[in-house]
């Protein structure tokens, strides 16, 4: 829709009666990239788009939105944010589609969730969270907890208290054998780190996956033929760990880990022939697990580890990690794909996030 | 004749003015639902079991002292003007000073538009799609009268209609957009630029 830009005497006396509760209203409705260059604007501006309360009616906007929010990829080693969509497009130059961002001292060496615009990294000796857009940075205090080989995190947000929540735990063996699983939680708002009771706690691993209040991880019961899979959830709001959600057995299928797609858990596994994924269309109900689709792997690079799907485009295509080195672009339909120009030092972890104005200093304002 | 006072603005964001704004963007949406559905039942009460009664009709009268017409059901469409309905201030024209014929006529078309029956969605979308491309001086004026008189719908389209107009632009031509005077100096306008540069790449 073409617009002719007509600047009229008449248009500074129209735009002097647009009040600020307008402004608020149109600028709530752009990318945060836009809004971050319009902080010069002026000092009102400035001042306006930097308000937390403004990031977060702005965070609200995209919620509502029907067209889907600005998303990106992070991935560390080195810390590396990918425009994926811009790879769909034939005429685009490297530079565009990743970019390089740095955190000093703080290199992450691994990604332990994403939500709402913040991801939260694993650092040299602790965490970090960090919201690529804005590029504001928090590190948080050390933990007392070590971090062990058995370990599994998840980073995600509480409403009743408008907080984020970084989850750690780790699984240490007793004396007498058992394993005994020590967990902590960290509070953005309140600025440190808590034990919490875990008793019973479900050999968890990995990342878990942020959705309505709570962080998921799947789960294996049993072994072989038997193996019974569900998803386990932990309440931010309860801080303990809820009804398994049961997953459905799917002939050959073994689901190897969980991702999010449009607002629903989205269960994925590989094959020697095949990459299967499924989605969960209502939330907590097993009936409603439905297939996403199911494409032919064996076009794919080599791969020893994993293959996990990480962002779908407009047109369908689906962006997976190789392993822990490549990243590629995949055309469900004939099975072509693109690889992402990305630079790998050491294990490669991504995650997708929302390009957002929130700060990793709630309640802490700077 | 009593108004809809507009809230007064104090320079500062207030926790209630974001949550009113964050409530009303939820009511905008709802209403959109609810709206339709209101006007549909109503439609439908009145020519079924009711003795066909004269549509009631309320006038409205522009800056200039021009009237227009707009029937009662159309107007509902404003809060504003519900309000007035509802207290039976409307049987004589009101008075709208800070809106311009031109605009109060396109105003009442929307309204009218918005409240017909049987109207699809897509072919709605795109008559709104219309309505707004026009010159921004204009835009901006729909703006006002839509926030005036507290038309929901129309403040939504038109807001984000400016929305993506202004989106890919650089903060000068923001400022002759908006008419802002950059309170910068140069060296903190370089600050800022320096601190925000990746969003200019």
């Amino acid at each position: 829709m073409k617009k002719q830009f007509a600047e009229t005497s008449r248009s500074s006396a129209v735009a002097e009666n647009i009040t600020e509760d307008i402004i608020i209203d149109i600028l709530s409705r752009l990318p945060a990239k836009s809004l971050m260059r319009f902080k010069c604007v002026s000092k009102r501006w400035r001042s306006l788009i930097s308000d937390q309360r403004f990031a977060k009616l702005h965070l609200q906007m995209l919620s509502l939105e029907t067209v889907a929010p600005s998303q990106k990829i992070i991935k560390s080693n080195p810390l590396q944010i990918i425009d994926y969509e811009a790879l769909d497009d034939d005429e685009v130059n490297d530079h565009v589609v990743v970019e390089s961002h740095d955190l000093g001292r703080d290199e992450p060496q691994g990604l332990v969730g994403s939500c709402h615009g913040l991801v939260s990294l694993a650092v040299y000796g602790g965490f970090l969270v960090y919201n690529p857009t804005t590029r504001e940075s928090r590190k948080l205090p050390a933990s007392n907890l070590v971090a062990t080989y058995e370990c599994f995190h998840g980073f995600g947000y509480m409403s009743t208290t408008d907080d984020y929540k970084l989850v750690h735990g780790a699984f240490f063996t007793a004396d007498d054998g058992s394993e005994e699983c020590v967990l902590e939680i960290f509070s953005l708002r309140y600025g440190s780190w808590r034990r919490v009771p875990s008793e019973d706690v479900p050999l968890l691993d990995g990342v878990g996956i942020y959705l309505n209040g709570a962080v998921h991880w799947i789960m294996d019961h049993g072994s072989g033929y038997r193996t019974e899979q569900a998803i386990i959830p932990f309440g931010l709001a309860t801080e303990t760990f809820e009804v398994a959600i049961p997953i459905p057995k799917v002939e050959g299928v073994l689901f190897e880990g969980v991702g999010i797609h449009e607002g629903r858990l989205l269960i994925y596994d590989f094959t020697s022939i095949s990459f299967e994924a499924w989605v969960m269309n209502e939330y907590g109900k097993k009936e409603s697990w439905t297939r996403l689709f199911s494409i032919p792997i064996d076009g794919f690079p080599d791969h020893k580890f994993y293959v996990i799907p990480i962002a779908y485009t407009r047109s369908g295509k689906i962006v997976f990690q190789i392993d822990v080195s490549e990243m590629i672009l995949v055309n469900p339909k004939d099975g072509t794909y693109k690889n992402y120009p990305i630079e790998e030092h050491d294990n490669v972890e991504s995650a997708i996030y929302m390009e957002t104005l929130v700060s990793p200093y709630i309640g802490h304002e700077q | 004749m009593r108004y809809l006072a507009l809230p007064l603005l104090s320079q500062n964001l207030t926790e209630s003015t974001a949550r009113a704004q964050t409530l009303s963007l939820y009511l905008q949406l709802s209403l959109q639902v609810s709206l339709s559905q209101r006007n549909e039942s109503t439609m439908s009460s009145s020519s079924s079991s009711l003795p066909s009664c004269p549509k009631k009709v309320v006038t409205l009268k522009s800056s200039e002292g021009e009237t227009f017409e707009i029937e009662e059901i159309a107007a509902l469409q404003s809060k504003t003007l519900e309000n007035m309905i509802d207290e039976n201030c409307a049987d004589t024209p009101i008075p709208l000073p800070n809106i311009k014929g031109k605009i109060l006529a396109k105003v009442v078309e929307y309204c009218n538009k918005h409240a017909e029956v049987g109207v699809d969605a897509e072919s709605l979308r795109a008559w709104d799609a219309e309505f707004v491309n026009v010159e921004n001086t204009t835009v901006f004026d729909y703006i006002l009268a839509a926030n005036f008189l507290e038309i929901p719908t129309l403040l939504d389209l038109t807001c984000q209609s400016v929305a993506d107009m202004i989106k890919g632009k650089t903060p000068a031509e923001i400022e002759k957009t908006f008419n802002i005077k950059s309170a910068f100096t140069p060296e903190e306008e370089e600050q800022v630029r320096r601190e925000n540069q990746w969003a200019f790449e």
